[in-house]
């Protein structure tokens, strides 16, 4: 190993230039890759206030359609009657939350003179037991309070700083959209890549307090709830899934009076699913399109670099086909030829690799406005951030250090093992 | 008793345009021990010889036996194993690695031989490279040698995997006259005192004659 460390040593103090493009193209390469790569495993991987991901499951849609020739059909978010029927009591199931799935922007004032727009969603006790948002100061609310939809909320640090100027505001008024509560809690900011979970304002909404009688017609199965389930294990999953697909089968003969039925659509989705952009509410997710897309993507992320580099360890091998000769006349066999140089360019894009994964890091926490969307840049993701660069990313780099090592080395190095022994030995 | 038989060799170069014939009907047999000299005008056929007992290029008829093994036959593989053992090999130009210090460079054959533990290779190497008056240089690049002492690290390369046969193609041809009788000396030497069996591609006619025997080629034919 030692000699390969000199050989590439050896090799940049020889070929400057070439030695010096070969690390900085697989920097870039690693850098281009790692980025794509962070982008997409921040979707998924678990981090505060969705440490839960890996056990997290959302039922978030209802599609009907007419049993009628005419198959018209309707979709959208459920509603509690719904969502109770499909998803409460399910075997399996730890914890669930009946929560409003999405941000409302709000006009909000405290004390501070101007207001101001922040997110809010409705939520429910149970929400805060199965995301761990972090509180600063109070308390989450009860759910005695959000059962009797108390005027309560529990708001983030930047919100509390910008309504009080200050966090100590726990029991104090807070004016969102004309209407009176009192702050119980101040959480810390979540990032918004916790799409399920984040938030600046969480008012206490008591869902379970509705009664069921409220269905009168066919739109009380809609409206703006969803389902988060805290699942015991991910392998129950699919237990939960035909707990649901059976519970659809009960909807569907209260629909059938109306000549109406359920369409079933893989739900509750899991993170993977919910971080895709390939599900709705009339649809079912598709995610080997996706995977199809990303592996594409994956693909000539390593193969045009992996050309390039190619090309200039063939450049760099020419210069030692006399060193290949030599070896070759000292018992060095073929496979031996190859595994050495193949071992030797490893080096050589790890070298690379790691000034790459240096620089997706630096640039990942530097711009981590480049994952939030338009409407929520600035949030701070560093949580985000900390999930996905561990132990596992630089593992992911390594390997595909070594796969566009092996892409790139492999024909060079099989080249350079076919080379006559003794053409190699008088090369020029 | 003959280590390397050689019998029919012949070797034929093809391009689309063009044949060539480098070897017609060779035949030699060295025995074990022996000092040979191959001399000849240039492009006779010498190295393209020597490059066919070293195992380096393939004869296009006749078959190469070499201590008591038919060559001929062997696998890319057997044949790498066989060089590794049993062939070592000095150049005129030395083809010393050079990013590798002389230590490194000498290892070499020792790298492709099984059961052969670090220490021991550090032992061998530094016995070898003491015999050879270069434990001095044990660190140095080959950039940082003169030419002698490049080839005296050749040598020591080329014996440091004990073999029984050494192939040295005009290893003196880029020395000067004090160097070559240097080398000449280590050479005559390992022959004597190891029993090396040695064959020597030269245009010095004075270093020929110091050896057992000359084999003299010509427009690729033994003549003498």
């Amino acid at each position: 190993m030692r000699q390969k460390f000199n050989q590439i040593i050896y090799d940049i103090r020889r070929q400057p230039l070439i030695g010096t493009v070969t690390i900085i193209a697989t920097a870039l390469s690693i850098f281009l890759f790692m980025v794509v790569a962070i982008t997409e495993r921040v979707k998924v991987v678990p981090f505060s206030p969705e440490s839960c991901r890996d056990n997290l499951l959302m039922g978030k849609y209802l599609h009907l359609q007419k049993t009628d020739e005419t198959g018209s059909d309707m979709s959208s978010g459920l509603s509690y009657y719904t969502a109770k029927k499909l998803y409460e009591n399910l075997d399996g199931v730890e914890r669930e939350s009946f929560m409003e799935p999405d941000l409302s922007a709000t006009l909000v004032k405290g004390t501070t003179q101007k207001s101001f727009s922040a997110y809010s969603r409705g939520v429910d006790a149970e929400f805060f037991r199965i995301f761990d948002h972090s509180l600063i100061s109070g308390t989450f609310f009860t759910d005695a309070e959000s059962d009797a939809n108390m005027p309560v909320v529990v708001i983030s640090e930047s919100t509390a700083r910008k309504a009080f100027n200050s966090i100590d505001c726990v029991g104090m008024p807070i004016i969102i959209q004309h209407k009176k509560y009192i702050v119980r809690g101040v959480v810390k900011d979540s990032s918004r890549l916790a799409c399920s979970a984040c938030g600046d304002i969480f008012i206490a909404k008591g869902y379970h307090n509705k009664k069921e009688d409220v269905f009168s017609s066919l739109s009380d199965y809609f409206g703006g709830i969803a389902v988060a389930l805290l699942v015991k294990d991910d392998s129950d999953f699919e237990h939960i899934r035909q707990q649901v697909i059976a519970r659809y089968k009960e909807l569907d003969t209260e629909l059938a009076t109306d000549n109406w039925k359920s369409v079933y659509h893989e739900a509750p989705f899991n993170q993977e699913i919910l971080a895709s952009d390939n599900f709705g509410s009339n649809w079912s997710p598709d995610l080997s399109q996706q995977n199809r897309v990303r592996n594409l993507l994956y693909g000539i992320l390593l193969i045009l670099p992996a050309i390039n580099l190619s090309t200039l360890l063939h450049s760099r091998m020419r210069k030692r086909m006399n060193e290949i000769g030599i070896r070759r006349a000292f018992g060095c066999s073929r496979p031996r030829i190859i595994a050495d140089i193949i071992t030797e360019n490893f080096l050589f894009t790890l070298a690379g690799g790691i000034i790459g994964l240096a620089l997706g890091i630096i640039f990942a926490i530097t711009y981590s406005g480049l994952y939030e969307n338009m409407e929520t840049a600035g949030q701070n993701i560093t949580p985000a951030i900390g999930a996905v660069i561990n132990a596992g990313t630089i593992l992911i780099a390594i390997a595909v250090c070594f796969i566009l090592n092996l892409i790139s080395a492999f024909v060079p190095a099989w080249q350079a093992s076919r080379l006559n022994p003794v053409e190699a030995i008088n090369a020029k | 008793m003959s280590i390397i038989t050689l019998s029919g060799i012949e070797k034929v170069y093809r391009t689309k345009e063009i044949e060539t014939t480098a070897l017609e009907n060779v035949n030699l047999e060295v025995n074990e021990g022996e000092f040979l000299s191959i001399m000849g005008p240039s492009g006779c056929g010498k190295s393209t010889f020597l490059n066919i007992i070293g195992l380096l290029d393939k004869a296009t008829k006749g078959s190469v036996s070499i201590l008591g093994n038919d060559c001929s036959t062997m696998s890319d593989r057997e044949l790498s194993h066989f060089r590794n053992a049993n062939i070592g090999f000095v150049f005129q130009s030395f083809h010393l690695i050079p990013s590798l210090d002389v230590a490194s460079n000498v290892e070499l054959p020792l790298i492709y031989r099984k059961g052969i533990s670090a220490a021991q290779r550090r032992e061998r190497i530094e016995k070898v490279l003491e015999r050879l008056d270069m434990s001095h240089r044990i660190h140095h690049l080959p950039s940082q040698l003169s030419g002698g002492q490049c080839q005296r690290v050749a040598i020591a390369r080329a014996i440091v995997g004990r073999p029984k046969i050494i192939l040295a193609d005009e290893p003196t041809g880029n020395l000067d006259s004090k160097m070559g009788t240097e080398v000449m000396a280590i050479l005559h030497r390992l022959n004597k005192e190891d029993g090396i069996t040695i064959i020597m591609v030269t245009h010095n006619e004075a270093q020929a004659l110091e050896t057992d025997r000359i084999v003299r080629f010509f427009d690729g034919r033994i003549i003498g």
